[in-house]
């Protein structure tokens, strides 16, 4: 009976009810403008299934604690999920500004990935499925050598090449997206870069803000990024904010 | 000079009308703009008893003392008449020096209370210049009027101040009949003084003392463009005659004038609102906040000189999640006065806030033509922000339905997002069941197609080779049964299994089956030379047996010789 209550409890915990009502308590937290008690629910949200939704709202809370520099790296990883989102990218394009009045907010990913990036890597499995099966039924005729459909299906053939290639490129991209880490950002105004893992200091000091792309972070404490003249430097991960 | 009033009255009569009224002390002054030397009326009213503390600026001169008396007002509440009794007391007088000045606020201490009045700001300024055709060419008539205007030319929307001056040599006693001035167009006049109010004064002209004075002071403003008459005014005056004992009475009649109004300069901006004068805005919200859903109160004020009563509502433009919620209403609070009509336009529009984020409402711009300077000016209020209050239920109807706003444009962050989407991104399939799943069809396809492909183009010889096994197979059963029975008729059963088996070898009738088919056969390469002999020998057999020249005992032979002839024909082809 014992192990029954306990199984009925942890299958409630974490059932995606909870998970909702967790959501909509930091919801709440945020109407009432406590915003650190909101940013906790929203993390537990998001860390029980990954929730854009949450992201984009710890993003708000930052806001209204007036911490610029968090809010951006919330709605950037936001963007990540849902990068054509319009709502995130005015916020983090305010964010920015609030950092760097001067400067000028850029997305994090070019345009063809942010097209393909509206589409669910599911979405394009699905499309890449179907157009195989269609590719092969027309190879499978132009094996045949029908003569009297030749014409139709070589035209068929030549068309659904290329996009069925393109579907291929999709999933290949958003699968990487999906599995890869991309920018870091810095916590904290100057925070230093190294040329070696816990080596020689470097010059270049991260400014608050900016972002930087990263390109490797398997390391347990040290990742790996381009430095502001492409030069591969390595920073503490307990210094910056990754996605 | 300080005038300090301190009256004391016994308001008797009053005392048993006013029970059951509420007491007040009301200040009144008319008008609230004046030229210098302009009178100005100062009218207080109570309906209580007490003593009366009231001052008066240095700078105002009071005329004649104070009037005081008693009157009544009926009042219509809900259908049912009320008679009200008050006291009044009537001040008159004029300033002589221009500036704004303070009258008020009076007191009044009765036994219960002390009643305090409101209190106004009188503004005023200095005469406006008017020209007039020369008085001195009129010297010849002991008595003339001349017409008196602010300009010759003015502009569409701008005012028009015209007054009546008479010019006497004699000693004036009364005046009679007047008939003002009329602008003859279309138009909408104001009268400023009436005919009453004349302002006596004394001018030497060529050496000559004349006595003037001015009467019926009007503002026009004019309702189209174009040149228009100022027809003349009449009145009879009587003056005193150094001839007669008695007055004499003369009628004059005065010059006629004209103004040309011009039509406003181009160039006026997008924000014109048909303003002639000076003006400025402001804009305020009724409240800071507002619940989403609920309607917020924009007012907008414009307080200016010129043609105010006569201004457009500015255009407002509203962010996204806003809208004007029916019409605006407006008010004004204006008083006309020589420079044109002075005050206040209010306007108040109504906006329906559909967001649940705080909106920042854009300043609001008006675009004037200054007569004066005779340019367009711009002024505009400065931006108002509002706090929103979301209405969560609201919120959820419109959260699928999020504003369109391009990122440039946004200047306030976007409210949070409150329903959790269901999309995942973690793939249904790892890459390598994927790269199965679309090698796999595409192989299969190529595999399939190639096959087919391949039993199409071999499709007779496989009916052939088909048919061929079935004749060898058709052979072997038949030579089976032949072996399991004793039948007296053998020869004649195997020559039928050899045609039957050569007719569906070579695709002919059975009776074609010949020796002279054997040979072509040979010729054609389908048999060897031994297999045709052997063939032929069989034939022979057959024959031979049909007509009994056969050993019956030679039958096992010849059925083994049909079964290897009919193996080897079967293995060469």
């Amino acid at each position: 009976m014992k192990h029954l209550l306990y199984i009925f409890f942890a299958v409630i915990l974490t059932s995606p009810a909870f998970s909702q009502s967790k959501f909509e308590q930091g919801l709440k937290s945020m109407a009432e403008e406590n915003w650190q008690e909101a940013i906790t629910l929203f993390t537990m949200d998001s860390d029980s299934s990954h929730s854009v939704e949450s992201e984009y709202n710890i993003g708000l809370c930052y806001i209204g604690l007036e911490d610029f520099n968090s809010a951006l790296y919330f709605f950037e990883k936001a963007l990540t999920s849902s990068p054509a989102n319009e709502q995130i990218i005015i916020n983090a394009n305010l964010s920015f500004k609030k950092l760097q009045p001067e400067g000028a907010w850029t997305h994090p990913y070019n345009g063809l990935k942010r097209m393909i990036l509206s589409l669910s890597i599911n979405s394009w499995i699905f499309l890449s499925l179907l157009l195989t099966v269609l590719l092969s039924w027309v190879i499978y005729l132009l094996v045949l050598k029908e003569k009297s459909s030749n014409n139709r299906n070589s035209i068929i053939l030549v068309i659904s090449i290329p996009i069925w290639f393109f579907t291929l490129f999709g999933v290949y991209v958003a699968h990487n997206h999906a599995s890869e880490l991309h920018y870091l950002l810095p916590k904290n105004a100057n925070v230093s870069s190294f040329l070696t893992v816990d080596g020689i200091e470097s010059e270049e000091k991260l400014q608050i803000g900016k972002r930087y792309e990263v390109i490797t972070g398997t390391q347990s404490e040290w990742v790996r990024f381009k430095g502001g003249t492409n030069k591969s430097l390595w920073i503490r991960k307990s210094d910056v904010n990754i996605y | 000079m300080v005038r300090v009033f301190c009256l004391s009255y016994l308001f008797c009569c009053i005392s048993l009308a006013s029970f059951g009224q509420q007491a007040y002390l009301d200040l009144q002054i008319e008008p609230s703009t004046a030229e210098v030397g302009q009178q100005v009326i100062i009218v207080l009213r109570t309906n209580a008893e007490g003593d009366l503390e009231f001052e008066l600026p240095d700078e105002f001169i009071q005329s004649g003392g104070v009037q005081s008396g008693m009157s009544s007002s009926i009042n219509y509440v809900n259908n049912q008449a009320q008679v009200e009794k008050y006291s009044y007391q009537k001040i008159a007088g004029h300033f002589e020096e221009p500036g704004k000045f303070k009258i008020g606020p009076a007191k009044l201490r009765t036994p219960s209370e002390e009643l305090v009045s409101n209190s106004f700001i009188v503004n005023v300024i200095k005469p406006i210049n008017m020209i007039s055709e020369d008085p001195s060419k009129n010297l010849n008539d002991p008595i003339f009027g001349i017409i008196q205007q602010s300009s010759k030319e003015i502009y569409e929307g701008e005012s028009l101040l015209l007054e009546a001056k008479i010019y006497s040599q004699v000693d004036i006693i009364q005046i009679d009949r007047f008939k003002n001035v009329e602008f003859q167009g279309p138009s909408e006049t104001q009268l400023l003084h009436t005919s009453s109010e004349v302002d006596r004064n004394f001018e030497q002209i060529r050496g000559r003392d004349l006595l003037t004075f001015k009467a019926g002071k009007s503002i026009v403003f004019p309702e189209r463009t174009g040149t228009f008459e100022i027809s003349s005014f009449e009145m009879t005056i009587f003056c005193t005659d150094a001839r007669s004992m008695y007055p004499s009475r003369v009628n004059i009649k005065s010059n006629e004038s004209f103004v040309k109004v011009k039509p406003l300069p181009n160039g006026a901006p997008a924000s014109f609102i048909g303003a002639v004068g000076e003006f400025s805005i402001s804009a305020k919200g009724k409240t800071q906040e507002v619940e989403q859903g609920k309607v917020f109160e924009l007012v907008v004020e414009i307080s200016g000189v010129g043609n105010t009563h006569n201004i457009e509502a500015p255009q407002i433009t509203l962010p996204k999640g806003l809208v004007i919620y029916g019409d605006p209403t407006e008010e004004l609070k204006v008083n006309f006065s020589s420079r044109g009509v002075e005050g206040t336009k209010i306007i108040t529009y109504y906006i329906q806030v559909n967001r649940a984020t705080n909106v920042e409402i854009p300043a609001i711009e008006i675009g004037y033509f200054d007569p004066n300077q005779e340019v367009y000016k711009v002024q505009s209020t400065i931006p108002i922000r509002l706090k929103v209050i979301p209405d969560e239920n609201n919120a959820l109807s419109v959260a699928g339905n999020l504003e369109k706003i391009s990122v440039e444009e946004a200047k306030d962050f976007q409210g949070p997002m409150i329903e959790k989407s269901e999309l995942s991104n973690s793939s249904i399939v790892s890459i390598r069941v994927f790269g199965a799943l679309t090698g796999v069809p595409l192989a299969l396809a190529i595999v399939f197609g190639l096959m087919v492909r391949y039993r199409k183009e071999n499709e007779d010889k496989l009916a052939i080779k088909l048919m061929t096994k079935n004749a060898l197979r058709n052979a072997k059963d038949s030579l089976l049964e032949i072996k399991s029975t004793s039948d007296s008729e053998v020869f004649g059963r195997l020559s039928s299994i050899l045609t039957c088996y050569l007719s569906e070898k070579w695709n002919c009738a059975p009776a074609e089956i010949t020796r002279e088919l054997v040979s072509v056969k040979r010729d054609e390469g389908a048999i060897d030379v031994p297999i045709s002999n052997e063939l032929k020998d069989l034939l022979d057999v057959f024959d031979g047996a049909r007509f009994g020249v056969v050993d019956e005992h030679s039958a096992e032979n010849t059925m083994l010789r049909t079964e290897e002839i009919i193996l080897k024909i079967d293995k060469v082809s």
